[in-house]
């Protein structure tokens, strides 16, 4: 039995450069920093947080889109952060990428067939009839029929497109497919097929997601592990259910009590609780993170050491960790 | 495994894609642009077919008869050395055209591939490149003509050369622009995870991109190069004797058109017909493919209906089918319809919002609930018409109020705010001028007091520090903070409703949050009601009092925020409440099979009868009136689940 997981990543962190400055210095600023998760085999791993978090980022160093500037990402016993300037062929073939935007991820120009069978033709020399049916048969994987693939991304409905791009991404049977947001594009009633879709492409594929989305109502659904993020740092992971019913981190507990639900009953329980834990104030900018805990300042527990230390990564349970420094303080959970 | 609920059956699919495709395809078709395109090609087979059209040989001397008028045996007249004005004219076509190819040629060939090169890779290879680019545009193209040929020797072939050289940095700009915006979409992304290689990328991903502005380039500057060949064949430095150009024999008919008054005038019209045609078939290209194409899909389609519309004539509102207005309502909206021409978007829409309440508008996208909204605020895009109902503010009807007074009624009874907070702020004035400038005209404020009042409403709607931020400028603010300056705005005049269309859709969730908070409390403190447009059922349960669900362009239920959310009693309002996932995680998401129809193409009966799970037979007959708080043939036999 060999239990490495699928993908790790080891304290990654990547710093976008802001500019240059006017006598040539250079503003850095970390848009992730020390983020460590694996993913194993068939699993789902999902990435929540608010815009600043950096979870496309981190997605998108995945994807070698970006360079780290720290940390390693290990992939199938693989250390891609030493690829080199080069990206194996196989690495991307074994991971792909379902953006948010279904209508700018894919070419205007090009129709369905042509986008999905550029794709399959990269990595395997098929004939003009052979790729024919392959591309058929992706779209239909997809729910899509072979009509279909004669269309421009113009001439299809929302849905539709986002299922063209899950099919670009299955076309050559990936490991791991990094959806970044891949629902909020959608009406209520396509995000619900195009989940369905994903967690059956998952059972008939084997595939692994990493699941990046701010709302924590649909990460909850499809993911096996959650990770929160915050201004460029994870600050709690566990198993999706845990996290949800139990949050340790008093951000999570922010994030889930600001989530709204359609039941009027619990969400004038989540308002009541809301309203109890104060505004919450703004959220600091990423360009300039305050010191010690980044979530200091919206905290209602937050005393000296959060303002002064950056909390690390503990175990706070089977499966689950937390960087907060009154994480398991009874004051809290009360 | 066909999970496929929003697969649509091929007829409607082709049928959307044909009524698609022909507006690109029909706008190149437009008269200007055929003629240009039919008269270019004409002179193009001319150029090509020289040596077969002319009568003489352009160079052949006949001294007798110089400078002849025209005539049967020379139907243009003849020059001063007795050559055919009509086979030199023919001739010189030829020459035209050559010079015009080997410009643009030159261009495209060095102008793209230079363009496509340093915007792609960017960085210092751009930079340089363009720092030689700008030195290089600062010579006029002619200048460098007639220094090229100073320097190499006479000859059309190097003088267009030089030419092309200078044209090549416009389309290397234009060329550099559209790959540096199109290498930041997504697509470009997703080509590279798929491992598709830079060149691919760069010539089959973007490069088609380029391809529409390039052409209406190209074309301009195909125009521009033959007056400039025919400048240079006028001052005698272009071409050589054995060939014919306009511009020569317009050198000629100089020097002797006081004995033939009619040579300078063939040469003449002929570069002037020329460079118009090209110059028109540009502009003309430029409209065609103006509009881009990812976009394609809407604005074609509304550019369409516009088209379409502008010949409806605007039919009166017809009388409400008046039930007077229970008391303690402020706003009434009774069977109002709104249509784009022959298509309606809203049909008999009815609701009404009480003093003091928020009423809640919800619907998927496409459903008309922006539409209602924008009716009732009289803000609809001119080819969209009220073509029935009412909306009665106080029992005033505003579908039936001019331009001036719906103007006064929107700043000063009723307050907008909308999605984008960006978008509704002026980017280049303070926040506290925009805020003033409203206290000013619509409360006849002095410039002080206005400065006080907007404090006043800044620490109202929760910004910090709000005296020392009215200097501030809108991007100074976060999403967060800026929605709170719109609200701000719209409450400046101190409405009785506050219309919200999606005001938080934009937002993080802990800030979407806090800013429902607050429109919550100020409903109170100021004791207003507010309409609030949301797709999120969850913002609903959060602080709408009452809701309308509306699908297709109909309120399909209407009802308290508590009722229609715990026991639905349409099945779409089920169905939606299903789709949603919260809670405990289940095996799969409840999904409401195919997808909302467009507004042209609504099914008749009950709107919803297609998707419906309980649909019977009668569902797709008749038209079904909203009893006892929903549109359902059914509602009373059928027991709905609600949220719990």
């Amino acid at each position: 039995m060999n239990d490495e997981p699928l993908l790790r990543v080891d304290r990654l962190s990547v710093a976008y450069r802001l500019g240059t400055g006017m006598l040539g210095g250079r503003r850095k600023v970390a848009a992730v920093q020390d983020v460590s998760f694996e993913i194993p085999k068939g699993a789902t791993f999902g990435l929540v947080g608010e815009s600043g978090s950096g979870k496309s980022t981190t997605g998108r160093a995945i994807l070698r889109l970006l360079q780290p500037s720290g940390g390693r990402i290990v992939f199938d016993g693989r250390d891609v952060t030493a690829f080199g300037r080069r990206t194996p062929l196989s690495y991307r073939r074994d991971v792909q990428v379902v953006f948010q935007d279904p209508l700018s991820s894919l070419n205007p120009k090009q129709t369905v067939r042509t986008t999905i069978g550029q794709t399959i033709r990269r990595h395997r020399k098929l004939g003009g009839r052979e790729l024919r049916r392959e591309v058929d048969e992706t779209l239909d994987m997809v729910g899509l029929s072979s009509f279909h693939g004669d269309r421009l991304p113009h001439e299809l409905s929302g849905g539709q497109r986002q299922r063209v791009a899950i099919a670009r991404a299955v076309a050559v049977r990936p490991k791991l497919i990094v959806c970044d947001e891949p629902v909020s594009a959608l009406d209520v009633s396509t995000q619900g097929q195009v989940i369905n879709l994903l967690t059956d492409l998952q059972r008939t594929l084997g595939v692994s997601y990493l699941f990046i989305a701010h709302d924590l109502d649909v990460v909850r659904h499809v993911s096996t592990t959650i990770g929160v993020m915050y201004l460029g740092r994870l600050v709690e992971t566990g198993p999706a259910d845990e996290v949800c019913t139990a949050p340790v981190h008093p951000y999570t507990r922010m994030l889930l009590d600001s989530a709204l639900v359609p039941d009027p009953v619990e969400q004038a329980e989540r308002r009541a609780r809301r309203r109890a834990l104060g505004r919450g104030g703004e959220p600091p900018s990423p360009l300039a993170p305050p010191p010690g805990c980044a979530f200091h300042t919206r905290c209602r527990w937050a005393s000296e050491v959060c303002g002064a230390e950056v909390p690390q990564m503990t175990s706070t349970g089977p499966a689950r960790r937390a960087a907060c420094h009154h994480a398991g303080d009874p004051a809290m959970t009360g | 495994m066909t999970t496929s609920a929003d697969i649509t059956p091929p007829e409607e699919q082709q049928r959307h894609g044909a009524a698609r495709r022909p507006v690109r395809a029909s706008r190149l078709r437009r008269p200007a642009v055929l003629w240009c395109a039919v008269f270019l090609g004409v002179l193009v087979l001319v150029a090509l077919a020289a040596p077969l059209l002319a009568p003489y040989d352009p160079l052949a001397l006949d001294i007798k008869n110089k400078l002849a008028s025209p005539s049967v045996a020379h139907w243009l007249g003849t020059d001063d050395l007795g050559r055919d004005v009509l086979s030199r004219l023919i001739y010189g076509a030829r020459t035209s055209v050559v010079a015009s190819a080997e410009v643009v040629a030159v261009a495209l060939l060095l102008g793209v591939s230079v363009g496509l090169l340093v915007g792609y890779l960017g960085g210092l290879w751009d930079r340089v490149t363009m720092q030689v680019v700008d030195a290089l545009q600062a010579v006029p193209a002619l200048l460098l003509a007639l220094a090229m040929v100073a320097v190499v020797g006479n000859g059309l072939v190097k003088a267009m050369f030089a030419v092309g050289l200078v044209f090549a940095v416009s389309f290397m700009r234009v060329t550099r622009a559209v790959v540096l915006a199109e290498r930041e979409q997504l697509y470009v992304d997703a080509a590279r995870v798929t491992g598709l290689g830079r060149a691919h990328i760069v010539f089959r991903q973007i490069l088609p991109n380029v391809a529409a502005p390039l052409i209406v380039q190209a074309s301009i500057a195909a125009g521009t190069a033959l007056l400039i060949e025919a400048s240079l064949s006028f001052l005698g430095v272009g071409i050589d004797t054995t060939q014919v150009s306009w511009g020569g024999m317009l050198e000629t008919a100089r020097q002797f058109q006081s004995e033939q008054p009619l040579l300078p005038i063939f040469p003449g019209v002929a570069i002037a017909v020329c460079v118009l045609l090209y110059n028109l078939l540009g502009d003309g290209l430029r409209d065609a493919v103006g509009v881009r194409d990812p976009a394609a899909g809407a604005p074609a389609r509304s550019a369409r209906t516009r088209t379409r519309l502008s010949v409806v004539e605007r039919r009166p509102a017809e009388a409400a089918p008046a039930s007077a207005p229970a008391d303690g309502t402020l706003l009434s909206v009774r069977g109002l319809t709104v249509a784009a021409g022959d298509t309606e978007l809203v049909s008999d829409v009815s609701f009404d919002v009480r003093k003091g309440e928020t009423f809640g508008l919800v619907g998927e996208s496409g459903c008309g609930k922006s539409v209602t909204a924008t009716a009732v605020m009289g803000l609809l895009p001119g080819a969209v018409r009220v073509t029935g109902g009412s909306v009665l503010l106080d029992g005033r009807d505003l579908v039936r109020l001019g331009e001036r007074e719906l103007q006064r009624i929107r700043g000063e009874r009723i307050g907008m705010v909308f999605q984008d907070p960006v978008a509704a702020l002026s980017p280049s004035h303070t926040v506290g001028h925009q805020l003033g400038e409203a206290l000013m005209v619509h409360k006849g404020m002095t410039r002080k007091q206005a400065a006080a009042r907007s404090a006043e409403l800044l620490s109202l709607v929760g910004v910090p520090d709000a005296r020392r931020r009215l200097a501030d400028y809108p991007h100074q603010f976060s999403g967060g903070m800026a929605q709170r300056v719109v609200i701000a705005a719209a409450l400046a005049c101190e409405p009785e409703l506050l219309i919200a269309d999606e005001p938080t859709t934009a937002l993080d969730v802990t800030i979407q949050a806090q800013v429902l908070d607050l429109l919550d409390d100020l409903k109170r403190q100021l004791s207003m009601s507010v309409l609030l447009i949301t797709h999120d059922l969850g913002v609903v349960a959060d602080v709408c009092d009452r809701v309308a669900v509306m699908y297709a362009g109909q309120v399909v239920e209407v009802g308290s925020t508590e009722d229609l959310l715990l026991s639905p009693r349409h099945p779409y309002s089920e169905a939606l409440l299903a789709a949603m996932p919260h809670g405990a995680p289940v095996e799969r998401l409840a999904t409401i099979p195919g997808r909302v129809p467009p507004a042209w193409d609504w099914p008749s009966g009950c709107r919803f009868h297609p998707r419906c799970p309980y649909a019977v037979e009668r569902c797709g007959e008749g038209r079904p009136e909203i009893a006892d708080g929903a549109r359902c043939v059914r509602a009373a036999e059928l027991t709905l689940k609600g949220v719990r």
